[in-house]
């Protein structure tokens, strides 16, 4: 990173960064217009216009710009960013490529904060509920609390180091994973039907739910933990080296630990509560800035974060459009694509692996 | 750069792993750890750089206890090469490097960062993979690598600093074995405090002022070069006289000091 100017390779590779950030802007630009032009209901450029004021356009078309598109796009950028950096942050404390808030179990144990939310918030929460400053909060906060404690679980127990360190890591996941299921699957079983209609929404993650109303505590939790991720680039790049060695490097491991956990568990327990769980954002978007900007955290979790931002919003366009006039999960468009590209990650690490 | 141990001790469970080691560390001197395997080498370098909490005893950096300095504090003053160094993710040989200055809030940038980081490639012969991956480098070339950035960390100190290297040699072929004792040596002849854990005796005794035998966690002897007999080498690995007497180097070689002057 900071050496990067040091010789002609480094410099060739800060201007990819350059190159990285300039291309994903413009991409993100591009599906951002695209997300508001294209959907279910029709809209032409001058109700774009009117969305801002500009001109007078369709008024039903601009009350879906404003208030169900506009959101949505908000959503997904913001979820696709944490993800991404969240994604960036766990595989740095795991040293490990493979370590993503979905197959570690952070998402599942955030999806069951939201299932305890909506089976038994009414009725356990209601005293908070009735405060309306908290209110917005709650959901976040109960997201929060699940993925801190599927974080603390995986922390605990998936950091033994060893050279089969990513495999326990991975089975760790997959514990964590069954157990939130399992968990959920039991909220399930004791909800009434519409709840149980939302959570299965939860489950496959989609932004159909998002309007603006759920969407400003969340933004305003995602970008702190954003803020607070980005900020610990250098001792991400440190911690490489391994703990002790980072630590001989005055970098206080302890802590760091902690504030990632916390600042993940942040970031991903208000995704979750937006979208519900969307898996693989987290793998492949670091993996594939790594392999562009190289590791350097400095500039690896701003791209992180831009092309997060931009492949979900694409993603949720093709979950809305589709199957007009129906929609399809957003979770499940990003599986189909990230869970062949996480067999193929695996495939190509498993000679470090075996 | 002063560090001393006393009555330091550390058990896990039953096993008593350092006993009683009382042990002073003096700026200038090269002192070499050596022993056999499960000694205690490494776990006593671990305490003397602050990764294990002694069971009793003290680790003291210039007469204060070292729990007491922050790390940042100790960063600054000591550098350490842990026994296997690694890396994960395809970082550039340079920027590994560059990772020495952090602890001094020197840029990897500035005139001064690019000087010592160069400086420390040169030294170890990375010029040539500055750019290249660490991790695709052989394991030799990997731990030149990670001796670089603590030369680096040393040095950025800009004054005498304190050295703790865990096997260093280890997959060095021996023009960097060399290279690496010349270094070393004139670091302590700059001020620098040293210490080194080596198996390979005839080079120990050629790099150290002082050597640290160290047998089941006791300190077996200690004192120059000249200690190394026969009949101690053969106690100390447990293996016979005569394999012992060839082994060393007879007669004593010329400190490196002299040879690399």
């Amino acid at each position: 990173m900071a050496s990067m100017a040091a010789t002609p390779a480094a410099a060739s590779r800060h201007s990819r960064g350059a190159l990285a950030i300039v291309g994903l802007s413009v991409a993100l630009v591009l599906s951002i217009a695209a997300n508001l032009r294209f959907g279910a209901v029709p809209v032409s450029g001058t109700d774009l216009l009117a969305a801002f004021g500009l001109a007078d356009g369709d008024g039903g078309s601009v009350m879906v710009l404003r208030e169900i598109r506009a959101p949505r796009i908000l959503a997904s950028l913001a979820v696709g960013a944490a993800l991404a950096l969240s994604g960036c942050a766990l595989q740095a404390l795991f040293r490990n490529p493979l370590a993503e808030p979905g197959l570690l179990g952070v998402s599942t144990g955030a999806a069951l904060g939201a299932a305890v939310w909506f089976v038994f918030g009414a009725a356990w929460l209601a005293p908070l509920a009735s405060i309306d400053m908290l209110r917005p909060f709650l959901l976040p906060l109960l997201s929060f609390l699940g993925a801190l404690a599927a974080i603390g679980i995986v922390l605990s127990l998936g950091k033994r180091g060893g050279p089969q360190a990513t495999v326990l890591m991975l089975l760790v996941g997959i514990g964590v994973n069954a157990i939130g299921a399992a968990l959920i699957g039991l909220a399930t079983y004791i909800s009434t039907d519409t709840q149980m209609r939302a959570l299965a929404i939860w489950m496959l993650g989609s932004f159909a739910q998002t309007e603006w109303a759920v969407l400003a505590p969340a933004l305003l939790l995602i970008a702190l933990a954003s803020l607070g991720l980005a900020g610990t680039h250098r001792a991400l790049d440190l911690l490489a080296l391994g703990e002790a060695p980072a630590r001989h490097l005055g970098i206080d491991t302890d802590r760091l630990r902690l504030k990632l956990g916390l600042l993940t568990a942040i970031a991903v327990g208000a995704s979750v509560s937006l979208s519900g769980i969307i898996g693989f954002v987290g793998l492949i978007i670091p993996h594939m800035m790594r392999m562009a900007v190289g590791p350097g955290h400095r500039l690896l979790m701003p791209v992180s974060a831009l092309a997060g931002a931009t492949a979900l919003s694409a993603a949720d366009l093709v979950a809305r459009t589709v199957a007009l006039p129906a929609e399809v999960p957003v979770g499940v468009v990003m599986a189909l694509v990230g869970a062949p590209v996480f067999i193929w990650m695996l495939l190509a690490n498993w000679r470090k692996l075996a | 750069m002063k560090l001393e141990t006393s009555a330091l001790t550390l058990a896990r469970g039953p096993r008593t792993i350092l006993s009683g080691l009382s042990l002073r560390f003096q700026p200038g001197t090269v002192t070499v750890l050596a022993g056999p395997n499960g000694a205690g080498k490494s776990t006593l370098i671990d305490c003397l750089a602050g990764d294990l909490a002694p069971t009793s005893g003290q680790v003291q950096l210039n007469g204060q206890p070292l729990e007491s300095l922050p790390l940042q504090a100790r960063a600054r003053q000591r550098a350490v090469l842990p026994q296997r160094a690694m890396i994960a993710f395809d970082f550039p040989v340079a920027e590994v490097v560059a990772m020495g200055l952090h602890p001094h809030g020197i840029g990897a940038r500035s005139a001064e960062g690019r000087a010592l980081v160069s400086r420390a490639m040169a030294d170890m012969d990375l010029a040539e993979f500055a750019d290249r991956p660490a991790t695709r480098l052989s394991g030799g070339e990997q731990q030149r690598v990670h001796i670089a950035r603590c030369l680096t960390q040393a040095r950025a100190a800009g004054g005498p600093a304190l050295l703790l290297l865990d096997e260093p040699t280890g997959g060095l072929d021996y023009r960097h074995q060399f290279a690496l004792a010349q270094l070393l040596r004139a670091a302590a002849a700059e001020g620098a405090t040293i210490l080194v854990s080596l198996h390979d005796l005839p080079l120990a005794s050629r790099l150290a002022d002082r050597l640290l035998l160290l047998g089941d966690g006791r300190l077996v002897a200690e004192g120059p070069p000249a200690i190394l007999t026969p009949a101690l080498v053969a106690r100390l690995y447990g293996i016979d006289e005569a394999a012992a007497a060839e082994l060393l180097p007879s007669p004593p070689s010329l400190p490196l000091r002299l040879a690399a002057e």
